[in-house]
């Protein structure tokens, strides 16, 4: 007869079996191009050649002034967009959330920015926006004279930052409703019935209810969105260039170059990564309560 | 058991050893474009039973994709590209010298203005063959000027003046439209004002010479004309549509646009309603003039990589690609665009009777004269028949759009802007 420890390490065994091909598959997947990013970010890395240079790459990334430029505007943008998109989205599953006619039209229009694709969007706005043939210059600045006819609100390095994030923040908060939404609806009635008989405002049944029975969902959104937005990359690059984020900043330094800094990107992912890894678990930890 | 898997194994080895294959990377993205290369490649895979891979690359990710290949051990064979890259990839030691320079030499038919832009710095030697060229220049509406009784665009002070006089925003019709932001077009375009007042980048020894008073001067031109230009950041595109759409007189553009301004096909996927009568209306001026006279254009180069296995197979696709009937069915792929680098093909009857009638409707004469414009093509990578190929990497840093966009975005002066391209380059180059 076989003693209980054996049977443990026998089933132990047969676990690790199981997962294994799981195990292999992401170990390619994802730890392999993860190390082998750490690997290059020690060499100059060439079309022909490349060569060792050690902690280089890092040292050239940390002290280059346009990367740090760079990083703040990620930060900036990263904050401003999961800030807008939460409170739009909040607001609007608030409003959706009552009963009125025709609700279920006006939910399927809301969802409009997020579902149409992407490029369609973006020459939309860059037609509308544009100085000499689009109409928003044309009624605002040619006929009624409110702005500068010579405005270009897309590609001016000035604010092309400030238009990415509300381009941003209005394609993407349909997600964060929907997210919203679906818990708003699983709140029992009767918490909101035990309040109105106790005299709660409207207010303090927002404050006291609906925040806390909402506060994962939205902790959970904001990270979600907080990686995807430092990272994002196809929305910020095609409706402006000059947007100047860091993905761009790396985008540049690797393909739109004729002299690409392998290494010198590689070593960019990788700061980005322990510093992305760090606010992630203290996010966790202290919002989440993980 | 053993014998048939070691049987099973020579068979494929062989298969795979014998099946020749070419790895052919072009930069035509174009669908319509791939379509016509691929029916070429049918026929050279029918003629000579070598199997060609045709890959598309856009030519800002040539240098990525390439290196992301070499780490694969997957190079092509053949690359088509622009003479900017072509000097990048062999100042890289990545291409092979001899097969060009023997194909040249053979030849003896090929356009020197075209080959300048292939020659290695040693100049002895080529590393790539021209394959088609484009030149850049203003088009511009001869009728207004006509009736304006304005001089053609073709100096400073035309320019200058014809900018004033049509300008007039309020009414939705702009002066010129400039290259105004950070890619290629916004270089292309200050290149020409550039080099037609003597101003460079390097001088014949290799020296940065950017922040010299003739640069100055074009910079302090630019900014004034600007003025005058279309708004907002605008390149190739708005000065296509503008134009089209007869809301500017003149604007730069390589010879690629000679189909939009001749067929209501192409014409109506820009603007709305065909305008029959802008092809005779409309004037091309191939160079500028300030304190010397210059033109602008790009030549396509087909390169061999060194580290090719089929040197033999390469060989046989260059013949064959530069057969006039498998040429010109190429080059006519984009009429105006795609100009021969070889007079015995520029001077032939086929070439001038393109499917579309494009060339007819200017006129051989005309069509010859601007072939002829790719010999007085100047670039700022080439001084004096010296070849710079870290011009390379400050076109690819996009280091002159930069400085043109900080001088409408945030009113840079040109002392400014040059303290910027000049620490800029040296960043680049080293120098």
């Amino acid at each position: 007869m076989q003693s209980v420890s054996t049977m443990l390490k026998n089933e132990n065994r047969l676990g690790w079996r199981l997962v294994s091909p799981t195990v292999i598959l992401l170990m390619i997947l994802i730890l392999y191009p993860v190390a082998y990013n750490i690997y290059i970010s020690f060499f100059d890395y060439g079309i022909t050649r490349s060569t060792f240079v050690g902690i280089d790459n890092y040292l050239r990334v940390l002290k280059d002034g346009a990367f740090w430029k760079s990083f703040f505007i990620t930060v900036g943008f990263t904050l401003m967009t999961v800030g807008g998109s939460l409170l739009l989205g909040l607001g609007v599953a608030l409003m959706l959330n009552k009963e009125f006619k025709g609700r279920s039209i006006v939910r399927t229009i809301v969802l409009l920015p997020y579902i149409t694709p992407l490029i369609s969007i973006v020459f939309s706005w860059q037609y509308i926006f544009d100085p000499s043939l689009g109409p928003f210059v044309e009624i605002f600045g040619r006929q009624l004279r409110w702005i500068s006819p010579q405005l270009d609100l897309l590609n001016n390095s000035n604010n092309a930052f400030i238009v990415a994030s509300i381009f941003n923040i209005w394609r993407n908060f349909p997600f964060v409703y929907l997210m919203i939404l679906s818990r708003l609806q699983s709140i029992p009635d009767e918490y909101y019935e035990a309040a109105e008989m106790d005299g709660a405002s409207p207010w303090k049944k927002f404050t006291n209810i609906t925040l806390p029975e909402l506060y994962f969902v939205m902790g959970a959104v904001a990270l979600m969105r907080g990686i995807w937005n430092f990272y994002k990359f196809d929305e910020v690059y095609l409706i402006s260039k000059k947007a100047g984020t860091l993905p761009i900043f790396i985008y540049e330094r690797v393909i739109g170059t004729t002299s690409p800094e392998f290494g010198v990107a590689a070593a960019i992912a990788t700061i980005l990564m322990v510093i992305m890894l760090g606010l992630i678990t203290m996010y966790v930890k202290k919002v989440l309560k993980w | 058991m053993k014998k048939i898997f070691f049987v099973a194994f020579l068979i494929i080895f062989l298969v795979v050893t014998a099946s020749a294959r070419l790895v052919y990377w072009h930069t035509q993205e174009e669908e319509s474009r791939q379509q016509v290369i691929a029916q070429i490649m049918e026929s050279f895979e029918i003629e000579t039973g070598i199997e060609v891979e045709v890959v598309a690359i856009e030519e800002n990710a040539m240098f990525s994709r390439l290196a992301a290949a070499a780490a694969a051990g997957t190079l092509p064979d053949v690359i088509e590209a622009g003479a900017e890259t072509i000097l990048g990839l062999g100042a890289d030691g990545l291409l092979d010298t001899a097969i060009p320079t023997r194909f040249i030499d053979n030849a003896g038919d090929f356009y020197t203005g075209a080959t300048r832009f292939v020659i290695t710095p040693a100049g002895n030697e080529y590393f790539a063959i021209p394959y088609h060229g484009w030149v850049q220049g203003i088009w511009y509406r001869k009728d207004w000027f006509e009736a304006a009784g304005l001089e053609a665009p073709t100096t400073w002070e035309s320019i200058m003046t014809a900018a004033k006089y049509f300008h007039k925003p309020e009414e939705g019709m702009y002066g010129i439209v400039l290259g105004k932001t950070n890619d290629a077009y916004a270089e292309q375009v200050f290149t020409i004002f550039s080099l037609s007042n003597g101003a460079r980048i390097f001088d014949k020894d290799g020296n940065v010479t950017i922040n010299s008073s003739q640069m100055k001067e074009v910079l302090q031109y630019y900014k004034d004309l600007g003025a005058y230009s279309a708004p907002g950041h605008t390149y190739w595109k708005q000065a296509r549509e503008l134009y089209l759409a007869s809301k500017t007189p003149m604007f730069f553009y390589s010879t690629y646009v000679m189909d939009d301004l001749a067929l209501a096909e192409i014409q109506t996927t820009i603007i709305s309603e065909f305008d029959p009568d802008i092809v005779k209306n409309t004037e091309f001026a191939p160079f500028m003039s300030n304190s010397r006279s210059s033109s602008f254009g790009q030549v396509i180069s087909l390169a061999v990589t060194k580290t090719s296995q089929n040197k033999l197979d390469v060989l046989k696709f260059l013949d064959f690609m530069f057969k006039p009937d498998n040429y010109i069915k190429y080059i006519h792929m984009a009429p105006g665009g795609m100009l021969p680098t070889r007079s015995s093909v520029a001077e032939s009857e086929a070439f001038i009777n393109d499917p579309k009638g494009i060339y007819k409707s200017y006129g051989a004469e005309k069509i010859r004269s601007i072939i002829y414009g790719l010999e007085n093509i100047e670039k700022f990578g080439y001084v004096e028949g010296k070849v710079f190929p870290e011009m390379g990497k400050i076109s690819g840093a996009f280091t002159i759009g930069n400085g043109i966009v900080m001088m409408f975005d945030n009113n840079a002066t040109p002392d400014e802007v040059l303290t910027f391209w000049r620490d800029d380059i040296r960043k680049l180059i080293g120098r």
